[in-house]
């Protein structure tokens, strides 16, 4: 199957071998979107590849702008600003409920629901009016500076945010409604793709794939960056270890994101939003690792700096990368049709996963 | 963390450092199978990433792993030969690493002795353009 499949969301190739109707194993194939980052990292100042970091998970690209800004930051101690950093876990979780929106349209869609896709976009397009209102872009951003923010917020922006509060309960209801527990739904997606919680950290798999595995791992908790230390929220998980399990979770997350928009709207503090002395950049020779929850999970980035402007070596660890390797393990024992609803589940982007 | 594995392994950790939730080690090839086992007995059980480094003199393997019950980073890094690299696989003690080798092994040239499916992962399968994360 693929790459160029219609549902495959993304250059992504699949050797599957069957037996009638029957999957008994799958060899997953990538690279088709493997565009050498990690050696253009290398060929640019610690400045200049941060545009690039945009074009990984591209359905979520603030959330690789900030892991790689952290990084930095931390290779070369830079302190950010406690406004700038509020600003971010604002829109980081802005960020998560514009990419489930996408995750779940298109996942219902693939399981033959159009409707849900129609509501998901309709949301999606708020999102993506604030994000303009913010950034001036819809997609990739490239909205976080090495120390901090490139701007405040735009006059408007708290109050249209706040209008979004107001009405996106609602519409997560409207979801809830019209798919969760629905019968047609459940016929797809229970003890479909089953993923134990043992195989999943075994493979590394990260993010809400291996929330809906029962396990309470999010980074966003174990290594609080941003300003997640100073936030309030549960960590969704299901133990359902299925598609099911895994939808479950994303559902809640985006009512956990609203709850932390709210926080990050009230609590928002007052002063600078970039540390001084920030705009270009020559850290000292040492490393450092920094990571992020990102809608897809564990995303992190480890640079090596040799005391040059250029980072000696900058290693991107995408979640979809580790996620799917899994998914040979999540289809033993399911029908070929299952691919698409197991698929749709883990939520990948290619993008982030080839590089 | 950091004293556990010295006293295990004296002789084969090289350097050692802990800093906030993170132990970091260099230890001796020929101990990586062994500190591997030790580790995942001791709850780290998932493979955060496993890459390199090249600085254009020496070359180095890092193994991040993570124990989400401790909430602890063990890092391992593994000095290489730069040119016909060979490490023992540690795919069989998490499953992750058959990628991430796969990659290390496709950017970085190293080979990984007992691993199940050594091929390119990113890179066409036949790439003629040698391993482009090396320093040359």
């Amino acid at each position: 199957m693929g790459p160029q499949h219609p549902s495959m969301h993304g250059v992504l190739r699949l050797e599957v071998t069957l037996e009638g109707e029957m999957v008994v194993d799958i060899r997953p194939d990538i690279g088709f979107l493997h565009r050498g980052l990690e050696k253009l990292g290398e060929k640019r100042t610690y400045t200049q590849f941060l545009p690039y970091t945009d074009r990984m998970d591209y359905v979520s690209a603030f959330s690789n702008t900030l892991v790689y800004c952290e990084a930095v930051e931390k290779l070369a101690g830079i302190e950010v600003p406690r406004r700038a950093k509020w600003m971010r876990s604002l829109l980081l979780e802005l960020q998560r409920i514009t990419s489930h929106l996408v995750w779940l349209g298109s996942f219902a869609l693939d399981l033959g629901a159009v409707t849900l896709f129609l509501y998901c976009w309709r949301e999606r397009e708020i999102l993506l009016d604030l994000f303009e209102m913010v950034t001036g872009a819809r997609l990739t951003y490239s909205w976080c500076r090495i120390g901090g923010m490139p701007d405040d917020l735009p006059e408007g922006f708290d109050r249209a945010c706040r209008d979004f509060l107001k009405i996106m309960p609602g519409r997560i209801q409207e979801y809830d409604d019209l798919f969760t527990g629905n019968r047609i739904l459940l016929a797809r997606v229970e003890n479909i793709g089953m993923l134990t919680p043992e195989i999943a950290l075994s493979y590394g798999v990260s993010g809400p794939t291996l929330r809906g595995s029962g396990v309470d791992y999010d980074v966003r908790k174990a290594d609080p960056f941003a300003a997640y230390s100073e936030l309030d929220f549960e960590v969704a998980t299901s133990p359902l270890c299925d598609c099911y399990g895994r939808y479950l979770v994303r559902i809640e997350e985006m009512r956990q994101s609203l709850r932390l928009i709210q926080q990050a709207l009230d609590g928002m503090p007052e002063g600078e939003i970039k540390a001084k002395g920030t705009k270009s950049v020559r850290p000292p020779a040492g490393e450092a690792y920094a990571h992020v929850e990102s809608p897809r999970g564990d995303f992190g980035i480890y640079l090596v700096s040799d005391g040059k402007d250029k980072p000696a070596r900058v290693r991107l660890r995408a979640p979809s990368f580790s996620n799917v390797s899994a998914i040979g393990e999540m289809m033993k024992d399911d029908k070929l049709a299952d691919i698409m609803a197991v698929l749709g589940s883990i939520d990948i982007v290619l993008g982030e996963t080839d590089r | 963390m950091l004293a556990e594995l010295k006293e295990e392994f004296a002789d084969g950790v090289l350097e050692g450092s802990e800093e906030g939730n993170q132990t970091t080690l260099t230890i001796r090839p020929s101990l990586l199978l062994d500190v591997s086992q030790h580790i995942r007995g001791a709850g780290f059980e998932y493979p955060a990433d496993i890459t390199a480094v090249d600085d254009g003199e020496s070359l180095c393997a890092v193994y991040r792993i993570y124990s989400v019950e401790r909430n602890h980073h063990v890092v391992l890094k593994v000095p290489v030969a730069r040119k016909g690299g060979r490490l023992p696989t540690v795919s069989h003690i998490w499953k992750g690493a058959n990628w991430f080798e796969r990659e290390v092994f496709d950017l970085f040239g190293v080979v990984f002795e007992g691993h199940p499916d050594l091929r390119r992962i990113l890179l066409p399968a036949d790439w003629e353009g040698g391993h482009p994360l090396l320093k040359e």
